[in-house]
């Protein structure tokens, strides 16, 4: 049903976009009755997901999301640094989620934005308590030499549920990400694999490979009516309805963390419940989406090496 | 505690790439490295409404050169400001971290307060700020990747999101760069002509009013040589704002579908 | 666990010592909350059978049990200047949250509907970094849940939680003392709050209250927040749960590490029964220190 449509419903005298400015929740309420959400989906579904990997030339891995109108972009660029005694074999992922000025009229440039350190905090949460990444794939000669990748995640454009898209560009962005071939000389430095290799005595060569994935996390954001529970948000329905409840799984559903920060409305066991199924039926959805981009960039690979 | 000491790695590389003579640049028989003529444009890509928080927006891409810009207003101006008779712009710059071959640090760098200005300077010129008194309009941009002559493709891009913002200008604000290496005029540089160029000079103007908006010479010129990338740029700015135009009417005609 | 019990009992005795050495001004109109210990002994029959059978619980490196929590002691109204202040502490784990406001405010955040409610929190050393923000953050829309905002329009009311020692539960810790200091500079709130921290480990054994050392070992670890039960018949419509009275509902729940759905929901049950008694003593506390007040004033 067109927003159009139910203007006409809505009622003769107050024309749509007063009745929506002036009577936010009322406005939600009254297609929320009718088992519809404002913009056309039905009350249950998340808005169409697409990921594309691979689309920054200048980052090791990239990945853009598109989560209705939320669009991610995040990118890995590496570096070689020294590991820490305590881990000798292990590199370390350092990831930072920007809010541009671009991305909605609440960002002012140079004032980082209440909802910055809020999703970085959860993003990194997300990735140690999943062990998506081995930190020892990171690993190029022990104590010597490991890779460290910083991930950075920019919202292009900000209409909700901001964690689920990120995290989804993450862990798209660390599926596409391939370690480059290096050379190490004994001493650990390591070496572009093109450069002379008659000036160092002793190097070996480390191949390119892509890291080996474990469980990947997710994250389904649900805004929280007394009535309804609203899967993968828009900013609308979050600014009028005030409460989230964020559920980070892997795709099969095994439960990771349950984030709700406060807000106007309490959540029952139930509500709960509800939540982790829909974060269960969003996880296989998102699964088929994730393998088909993953595998699509893979299959790209493999083009180019032939 | 663990990174205390970070190679750049991807830096060393990249330099061995990039610190050519002019000989490579371009062949005797006058090509460029990626196939164009001296005085050709590379492949341009713009699109309106790429960001729908925003009042308008537009993304642009230039060969290898990627932004988006975001203009948000007339609102309100800043509390602390003063009473003004027309209307402010206000302009920001900002690099993402991968944008560039060496990752970028977070914080406004000298180069983005710079960028920022000249975007400001720029752009001045061509918005009716009468039509808006008392409030600001914010043009934001964000260079997701950096492949040469950033700034006019923000300039551009920016004037495009402006009008699709529905903000009153005179005239769109087209804008073109070019690199003088030796006695070749190489228009529309890439990242890899402009670290080897001995001159530049980036034009904006607002081509069906024949008015220059802004324009930036850097380097040793003869006025031979000036005067004929002058007019190079003039020519080039024309027929991208032939660009811009359709791009804008384009997306117009689809709402109305 | 008559061991226990003797451990537990000289480590309260020596808590409270430290604290008349610590600052006995204080005590004036301090409150602390001890578990008694039939109630301890009652408790732990029902720790050993959890959701997957009867397991072997972990020995606390501070002797107790796992269902019970540390000595509580709160204090309120010992900083001048503020409007409220009150100070929590959970044994080693000590918050002092300071309120100020209503107060004017200017510019974009002012909002002619409601009071804005800003919250800033002092780490005990450095500066506050992206943990600091986002508990900041988590803090204010957990107020915002309380506080009457409706009633204070155009105004800032600015809480500033200085964490003094963190042994575990900052976070929970620093939300029952917001809430006091709340209550102490006499902002109007809807009802209280109680928060709760436990950690799980990889039985599914769940350890209320767990120290610093505990968070890091176990498997993952929940902070949660429920409204204290309402002491009048004012129940705003709309916020009672379909069937469920309103203090089971949750207000904020934060977790670290890897908890299962069923770890979670038993985690959830554990926490609740707890916050009955926080709840229960941060009301005690708030009526008994009212009094003390009193007192410094007739004298």
């Amino acid at each position: 049903m067109t927003e159009h449509e139910h203007a006409a419903s809505v009622g003769e005298d107050v024309e749509l976009e007063a009745f929506r400015r002036l009577y936010p929740l009322e406005f939600l309420e009254k297609f929320l009755k009718d088992g519809v959400r404002p913009d056309g989906r039905p009350l249950g579904r998340a808005r169409s997901t697409l990921i594309s990997v691979g689309s920054l030339p200048h980052a090791e891995g990239s990945a853009m999301v598109k989560l209705g109108n939320t669009t991610m972009l995040a990118g890995v660029k590496l570096e070689v640094m020294t590991p820490s005694v305590d881990f000798p074999d292990e590199g370390r992922i350092v990831v930072d989620f920007q809010m541009p000025a671009i991305c909605s009229p609440h960002v002012r440039p140079g004032r980082q934005s209440e909802l910055e350190p809020v999703v970085s905090e959860q993003i990194r949460n997300a990735l140690s308590s999943s062990m998506m990444v081995d930190l020892r794939e990171l690993n190029i000669a022990p104590g010597k030499a490991a890779w460290m990748a910083y991930l950075d995640v920019y919202c292009l454009d900000s209409d909700g549920s901001l964690l689920d898209a990120a995290l989804l560009a993450t862990a798209a962005a660390l599926a596409d990400l391939k370690l480059p071939e290096v050379a190490v000389t004994d001493d650990g430095k390591v070496l572009p694999a093109s450069s002379d290799v008659q000036e160092h005595r002793s190097l070996k060569n480390i191949q390119s490979k892509r890291l080996k994935l474990g469980k990947i996390p997710m994250a389904l954001t649900c805004a929280v009516h007394p009535k309804y529970i609203l899967p993968d948000p828009t900013a609308e329905e979050e600014a009028i309805l005030k409460t989230t409840i964020t559920v980070l799984t892997d795709f099969s559903g095994q439960l990771f963390s349950l984030y709700k920060p406060g807000g106007e409305v309490l959540a029952s066991t139930s509500t709960v419940q509800d939540c982790f199924a829909l974060a269960k039926y969003r996880g296989k959805e998102l699964q088929k989406i994730f393998n088909n981009a993953v595998i699509d960039a893979e299959a790209d690979d493999a083009m180019v090496e032939d | 505690m663990a990174a205390s000491r970070v190679s750049s790695y991807s830096l060393e590389s990249q330099r061995v790439s990039l610190a050519r003579g002019s000989s490579a640049l371009i062949s005797p028989e006058g090509v460029r490295e990626d196939g164009r003529s001296p005085h050709e444009c590379r492949p341009a890509f713009l699109q309106t409404g790429a960001v729908n928080a925003a009042a308008g927006s537009a993304y642009a891409e230039f060969g290898q050169t990627k932004v988006i810009v975001s203009v948000f207003g007339p609102r309100e101006s800043k509390k602390a400001q003063a009473y003004s008779d027309i209307g402010r712009l206000n302009c920001n710059v900002s690099f993402a971290t991968f944008a560039g071959s060496v990752r970028g640090k977070a914080g406004q760098s000298t180069e983005e307060k710079e960028y920022s200005q000249m975007l400001y300077k720029g752009l001045e010129g061509a918005v009716a700020l009468h039509t808006f008194p008392k409030t600001t309009v914010d043009v934001f941009a964000l260079i997701l990747q950096s492949g040469g002559g950033d700034l006019p493709v923000v300039l551009s891009c920016a004037s495009l999101a402006l009008a699709d913002a529905g903000i009153v200008m005179y005239d769109l604000v087209s804008a073109i760069s070019l690199s003088r290496l030796d006695t070749n005029l190489l228009l529309d540089a890439t990242l890899g002509e402009e670290i080897n160029q001995d001159g530049s000079l980036m034009l904006a103007c607002m081509a069906s009013r024949n008015e220059v908006t802004q324009l930036l010479l850097t380097g040793e010129w003869s006025q031979a040589n000036l005067s004929e990338g002058l007019k190079l740029c003039l020519d080039a700015c024309t027929k991208l704002a032939g660009l811009m135009r359709s791009t804008l009417k384009e997306s117009t005609s689809n709402i109305e579908d | 666990m008559i061991e226990l019990l003797k451990q537990k009992k000289k480590r309260t005795n020596g808590i409270k010592h430290c604290e008349i050495g610590w600052q006995s001004k204080l005590l004036s109109n301090s409150t602390y909350y001890r578990p008694c210990e039939s109630q301890v002994l009652r408790l732990d029959t029902t720790i050993f059978e959890t959701s997957r059978g009867t397991r072997m619980v972990h020995d606390r490196p501070d002797g107790r049990n796992p269902n019970q929590l540390r000595p509580l002691v709160c204090a309120r109204g010992l900083l001048h200047r503020a409007d409220g202040s009150a100070r929590w502490s959970q044994d080693n784990t000590i918050v002092i949250a300071a309120v100020y406001g209503p107060k004017a405010i200017s510019g974009r955040r002012e909002n002619p509907a409601r009071a804005v409610l800003e919250v800033i929190w002092k780490p005990k050393m450095g500066m506050a970094g992206p943990s600091e923000r986002e508990a900041e953050f988590i803090l204010k829309r957990t107020l915002e849940y309380i506080v009457l905002t409706a009633m204070h329009p155009n105004t800032a009311i600015s809480v500033i939680i200085q964490v003094v020692s963190d042994d575990g539960g900052a976070l929970s810790c620093a939300m029952n003392a917001a809430c006091s200091a709340l209550v102490d500079a006499g902002i109007p709130l809807k009802g209280l709050i109680a928060a709760v921290t436990c950690a799980v480990d990889k039985d599914g054994v769940i350890y209320l209250d767990p120290i610093n050392k505990e968070e890091k070992e176990f498997h993952g670890h929940a902070c949660l927040v429920f409204p204290g039960k309402p002491m009048s018949s004012f129940a705003p419509a709309g916020l009672a749960l379909d069937s469920e009275p309103i203090e089971r509902g949750i207000v904020t729940s934060v977790t670290k590490g890897i908890l299962s759905a069923e770890d979670y929901l038993n985690c959830l049950e554990r926490s609740r029964a707890a916050s009955v008694k926080i709840a229960e003593f941060a009301r005690s506390s708030l009526e008994k220190a009212q009094r003390g007040v009193e007192l410094v004033v007739a004298s």
